[in-house]
C-alpha cells in the first residue's frame, strides 16, 4: 500500500509538471490549447534526438529544448492564434489542427517507431519502499517550478503585467500594457514549461507520436480540477489524479485505472467548472 | 428595391440552387457506373459517399447548432458494434440491426448530452473527446461482449439479407442512398423551426432564450437526428469492411475528427459543404494512404490538418462559403452596386458597460 | 399588469438590488433611470429570468413568474433587447426576426410572414436578406427590436436602446416606440441613463441609485426631486 501511494505521488508530479503550460496559456490568453500534448511530444523528440546526437546527459538538454520550445510557442501565437483572437471556434480548429499536424508529421518522420532512452538511473530503496530516480527528480522539479512560476508572476514587473492582462484584457490595454505582446510572451512561457516537462519525461516514458494524446487529456483534467489558471491548483490537481490512478489501478483493475479520474474530471467539469480549489466563477478569473 | 422583390429574388436563387444540386447529385450517381471495372476506384467512391453522409450528419449538430462534438465516433461505433454483434451472435440481419443501433445511439446520446450540454464552446468539445476515450476503454474492457482489442471479424457470406455483396457496386449505391437520406434530412431540418432555432443557439444561446428558444431541447433534438444518422453510417461501414476494429472505429483522429475536418473545410453549417468537402478530401485521403501511406504513415492527416489551419485562419466559411462570397462580390460589381461601409467603429464592445 | 414586489439581489455580499418594487400597467411606457452600476440591467435580468432574485416576486396578470426560465417567461408575453446588442450575426435580418415569430408558430411560412411584417414595421425591409452581422449599430438595434416584437409580447423591456445613437437616430427610435405602442397596445419598460430622453417618452419614471429606488412618479415630479438631482450631479 505504501508503495502504491508513493508511486501515486510520483505520478502526480508528472501530471502536475505537464499541466503548468496549459494552465498558464489558458489563464492568460483564454485559449484552450488542444495542441498541448503534441507540443510535449515534440519536446520529447527534441530532447531525445539532441541527447543521442550530442551524446550528452538528457537533463542538460533543457538548455536547448526550453528555448526552442519558447520560440515555437511564440511563433504559434504570433502567426496563428493572434489572427483569430476573438474567435473561440477558430482557435479550437487551429489548435486542434496543430495537434493533428504535429502528431502526424512525427508519425511520417518516425514511421511509427517507438523510442526510449536506454539509461537506467536506478532506484533508491527507502525501507521497504522503492523510488525511481527519474520520477523523484521530476517530482522535485515540479515543486520547484511551481514556486518559481509563482515568484515570477507575483514579484516581477512582467509577471505583474501578465496577471493584469489575464484579469482584464480591455483595462490592461487602457493602462498602456501591450496586450498582444504579452499574449505572445505567455504562449512562449507556457511552451517553455512544456519543454521543461518534456525533458524530464524523456527518460521515463517511451516516445512515439501519439504519446502526447494521453497527456493532453490528463492535463485538461488536472487544470480543470485545480482551477483554470492556477499554478498551485495544477500541482494539487496533479497529485490527486496521480494518487487516484495509482489507487484505482490497485483496488479496481489495472485496465480501468484511468476510468476513475476520467469520471472525476467529467464530474468536476459539469458541476464546478472553476475547479475544486478555484472560486466559483473564476473560469472568468486569470492566472494566480 | 421593394420588399416583395427582394424576397422573390431569394426564392429564384433558391430554385436555381436546387437545379444545381440535383444536377450535381445526378453526376455523382453515374460516376460509379463509369468506374465499375475498377474495384479500387469503387472503394474511393464508396468512402467519399459514406463520409459525405457522415459529415452531413455531424453538420446538423456541429454546423447548424454550433456544438462541435469530437465524440461522434462513439455513435459510429455503436452502429458498427450493434450490427456486428447481433449478426455474429444472433444472425440478425443488418437491415434490422441498423435500427436497433440507432435506438441505442439515441439513448447514449441522451445520457451524454444531459451533462455536456451545460458546457459551452471548447469545453463541450473537450468533454465529448474525453467521453470518446472513456467509451474506448470500456469497449476494450468488456471483452465478453465486444471481443476487446481483437475486434470483431465478420465472415464473408454474401446475400442481400446479410448486407454482404460480391460486387462492390451494391455498397456504392447503399452509401449513395445513405448520402441522399442525410442531405434530405438536413434540408428538412434547415427549412423548419428546428433548423432556425439551432442556428439561433449557435449564434447566441443567451439571446435566443427570451425569444422562446429552449436551448437544451433544441440541441438535444439536433443531436438525436445527427447521432441516429451517424449510427446508420457505422452499421453500413461495419458490413462493408467486415471488421470492427475498436482502435479505428472509435478513433478520435481517424473518425470523429474526420467529420469535423471535412465539414470545416467544405463549409460548416451549409447543406453542400460536407458533401463537397468529402468528395474532394476522401480521394486525397485514400490516395495518400495507398501510395504514400505505406511509406510515410500519417501524411494524409498532415495534408488535412494543414488545410484545416489554413481554412480556420483565412477562409472561415470553408470552400462553399468562400466561393459563394466571391460570386456575390462579382455580381454586385457587375451591377455597379457598392455596399455602403458599415459603421465598424461603433461595433466595439464597451468595456465599461454595466456587467451586473 | 406586471408587478415586481420587494425584489433583492446581491453578488458576493454586495447588495445590487435592494427591495425593489414596481408596477407596469398595460399600454404604458415606464422608464428606469440611474447612473452606471445602479443595478438596472440586473433588474432586467431578474424580471426576464436570466438571474434569480434572492428575495421577492415577479407576477404577470396573477401568474407568478419569479425564477422561471427566460424561454418560459417569453410565453407569458415578455420580451427584451440587450444592452450589448446580440443579433444572430450569421443569419439574415429576416431569419433573425423569424426566430422571434417561431415562439408562437411552428410553420416556417407563417413565421416568415410574421417576420416580414415586423421587419417592415422597423423599416428594415430593404435589408431583409442581408446578414445581421454586417449592419450598422442602429440597424442592429432595430433588428433586436423587431425580433423581440415578433414574439408578440405584452411587455417589452428595452435595455439602453438609445446608447451609441446620435440625436436623429434617437428621435427615430422614439417615434417607432410610440407608433408600436399605439399599433400593438403593448407596454414598454425602458432603461436609459440619459434623463432628457427618458422623460420625453415615459408615462412613469423610477430612479435607481445603488440598487435603491430614490424617486418614482411622472417625469416632471422626478426631475424636480432634490435627491435625484444630487445623485446625478452630486455624484
Amino acid at each position: 500500500m505504501g508503495q502504491i501511494i508513493i508511486s501515486g505521488i510520483l505520478l502526480g508530479g508528472i501530471y502536475a509538471i505537464v499541466s503548468y503550460g496549459l494552465t498558464l496559456i489558458f489563464g492568460v490568453i483564454r485559449v484552450i490549447n488542444f495542441a498541448h500534448g503534441s507540443l510535449l511530444m515534440v519536446g520529447m523528440f527534441m530532447a531525445y534526438y539532441l541527447s543521442k546526437g550530442m551524446n550528452l546527459n538528457i537533463y542538460l538538454m533543457m538548455l536547448i529544448v526550453v528555448p526552442l520550445m519558447f520560440i515555437l510557442g511564440v511563433l504559434i501565437q504570433k502567426y496563428l492564434l493572434s489572427k483569430v483572437i476573438n474567435e473561440p471556434d477558430m482557435q479550437l480548429f487551429v489548435t486542434f489542427g496543430l495537434l493533428l499536424l504535429f502528431e502526424n508529421v512525427m508519425l511520417a518522420v518516425t514511421k511509427g517507431e517507438f523510442f526510449s532512452l536506454d539509461m537506467n538511473m536506478g532506484t533508491i530503496p527507502i525501507g521497504s519502499l522503492v523510488l525511481d530516480w527519474g520520477r523523484l527528480i521530476n517530482l522535485v522539479a515540479a515543486i520547484v517550478l511551481a514556486i518559481l512560476l509563482l515568484l515570477f508572476l507575483n514579484h516581477t514587473k512582467i509577471g505583474w503585467a501578465i496577471r493584469a492582462v489575464s484579469q482584464n484584457r480591455y483595462a490592461a490595454g487602457i493602462i498602456g500594457l501591450r496586450v498582444e505582446r504579452l499574449y505572445i510572451l505567455a504562449f512562449g512561457l507556457g511552451s517553455a514549461c512544456i519543454g521543461i516537462a518534456a525533458v524530464l519525461l524523456t527518460p521515463i516514458y517511451t516516445i512515439f507520436p501519439h504519446v502526447g494524446f494521453n497527456f493532453v487529456i490528463v492535463s485538461f483534467a488536472v487544470v480543470i480540477l485545480g482551477g483554470l489558471g492556477s499554478i498551485p491548483g495544477a500541482l494539487a490537481g496533479g497529485m490527486i489524479i496521480g494518487l487516484l490512478e495509482s489507487l484505482s489501478g490497485y483496488l479496481i483493475a489495472p485496465e480501468l485505472n484511468q476510468i476513475v479520474w476520467y469520471l472525476l474530471f467529467l464530474l468536476v467539469l459539469f458541476f464546478r467548472p472553476a475547479g475544486l480549489f478555484g472560486i466559483a466563477g473564476s473560469e472568468e478569473g486569470g492566472v494566480k | 428595391m421593394s420588399q416583395s422583390n427582394s424576397i422573390q429574388t431569394a426564392n429564384s436563387k433558391l430554385s436555381k440552387n436546387k437545379i444545381y444540386a440535383v444536377a450535381g447529385l445526378f453526376i455523382l450517381c453515374i460516376v460509379p457506373l463509369l468506374l465499375s471495372q475498377e474495384q479500387y476506384y469503387l472503394d474511393i467512391v464508396f468512402q467519399a459517399f459514406l463520409f459525405a453522409a457522415l459529415a452531413s450528419s455531424w453538420n446538423i449538430i456541429g454546423g447548424f447548432g454550433g456544438q462541435h462534438s469530437f465524440g461522434h465516433a462513439i455513435f459510429f461505433g455503436i452502429g458498427a458494434y450493434t450490427t456486428a454483434i447481433l449478426f455474429m451472435n444472433y444472425q440478425i440481419s443488418p437491415w434490422i440491426s441498423i435500427w436497433i443501433g440507432m435506438l441505442i445511439s439515441l439513448f447514449v446520446a441522451f445520457i451524454i448530452a444531459l451533462p455536456t450540454f451545460r458546457l459551452r464552446g471548447a469545453f463541450f468539445s473537450i468533454a465529448t473527446l474525453i467521453i470518446n476515450q472513456l467509451v474506448l476503454v470500456l469497449v476494450l474492457y468488456y471483452k465478453e461482449i465486444t471481443n476487446g482489442s481483437q475486434g470483431i471479424l465478420l465472415p464473408y457470406e454474401p446475400s442481400f439479407k446479410n448486407m454482404i455483396f460480391e460486387n462492390r457496386m451494391a455498397f456504392v449505391y447503399i452509401a449513395f442512398s445513405f448520402m441522399l437520406i442525410t442531405i434530405f434530412v438536413s434540408y428538412i431540418v434547415l427549412k423548419n423551426k428546428l433548423g432556425y432555432q439551432l442556428q439561433a443557439v449557435r449564434e447566441n444561446q443567451d439571446a435566443s432564450r427570451i425569444l422562446g428558444v429552449n436551448p437544451f431541447w433544441v440541441k438535444m433534438n439536433g443531436l438525436f437526428i445527427s447521432v441516429a444518422l451517424t449510427s446508420m453510417g457505422g452499421s453500413i461501414y461495419a458490413m462493408y469492411i467486415r471488421f470492427v476494429d475498436p482502435y479505428l472505429i472509435l478513433s478520435v483522429a481517424e473518425i470523429g475528427a474526420m467529420f469535423v475536418l471535412i465539414t470545416m473545410i467544405g463549409g460548416m453549417g451549409t447543406l453542400s459543404g460536407p458533401i463537397i468537402g468529402a468528395i474532394l478530401m476522401m480521394p486525397i485521403d485514400i490516395l495518400l494512404r495507398g501510395s504514400l501511406g505505406g511509406v510515410r504513415p500519417g501524411l494524409n492527416i498532415v495534408v488535412f490538418s494543414l488545410l484545416l489551419i489554413i481554412v480556420a485562419l483565412f477562409f472561415k466559411e470553408g470552400i462553399v462559403g468562400t466561393v459563394k462570397n466571391k460570386l456575390e462580390q462579382r455580381k454586385t460589381k457587375l451591377l455597379g452596386e457598392y455596399s455602403v461601409e458599415t459603421d465598424k467603429t461603433r461595433n466595439e464592445v464597451n468595456p465599461n458597460a454595466e456587467s451586473s | 399588469m406586471l408587478k415586481v414586489h420587494d425584489v433583492s439581489k446581491s453578488f458576493g455580499g454586495l447588495l445590487v438590488i435592494d427591495s425593489f418594487s414596481m408596477e407596469v400597467q398595460p399600454n404604458q411606457i415606464v422608464g428606469i433611470i440611474g447612473p452606471n452600476g445602479a443595478g438596472k440591467t440586473t433588474l432586467f435580468n431578474i424580471i426576464t429570468g436570466y438571474l434569480s432574485p434572492d428575495r421577492g416576486t415577479v407576477t404577470l396578470d396573477n401568474h407568478n413568474i419569479t425564477k422561471k426560465k427566460p424561454e418560459k417567461i417569453n410565453r407569458y408575453g415578455i420580451a427584451r433587447t440587450f444592452q450589448l446588442v446580440k443579433p444572430f450575426a450569421n443569419m439574415t435580418v429576416l431569419e433573425n426576426v423569424m426566430i422571434g415569430a417561431f415562439s408562437h408558430t411552428s410553420k416556417t411560412a407563417e413565421a416568415r410572414r410574421i417576420a416580414q411584417e415586423y421587419v417592415e414595421l422597423v423599416g428594415l425591409q430593404n435589408k431583409a436578406n442581408e446578414k445581421a452581422g454586417k449592419l450598422s449599430l442602429p440597424e442592429r438595434k432595430q433588428i433586436e427590436l423587431a425580433r423581440a416584437l415578433a414574439t408578440e409580447p405584452k411587455y417589452l423591456f428595452l435595455d439602453e436602446v438609445f446608447s451609441g445613437l446620435n440625436p436623429t437616430e434617437i428621435e427615430e427610435i422614439i417615434k417607432l416606440i410610440h407608433s408600436i405602442k399605439e399599433l400593438k397596445k403593448i407596454s414598454f419598460v425602458v432603461i436609459e441613463h440619459n434623463v432628457r430622453v427618458i422623460s420625453g417618452i415615459s408615462d412613469k419614471v423610477y430612479v435607481l441609485h445603488h440598487g435603491v429606488v430614490i424617486a418614482e412618479g411622472t417625469p416632471e415630479e422626478v426631475l424636480t426631486n432634490q435627491e435625484v438631482v444630487a445623485a446625478y450631479l452630486g455624484g
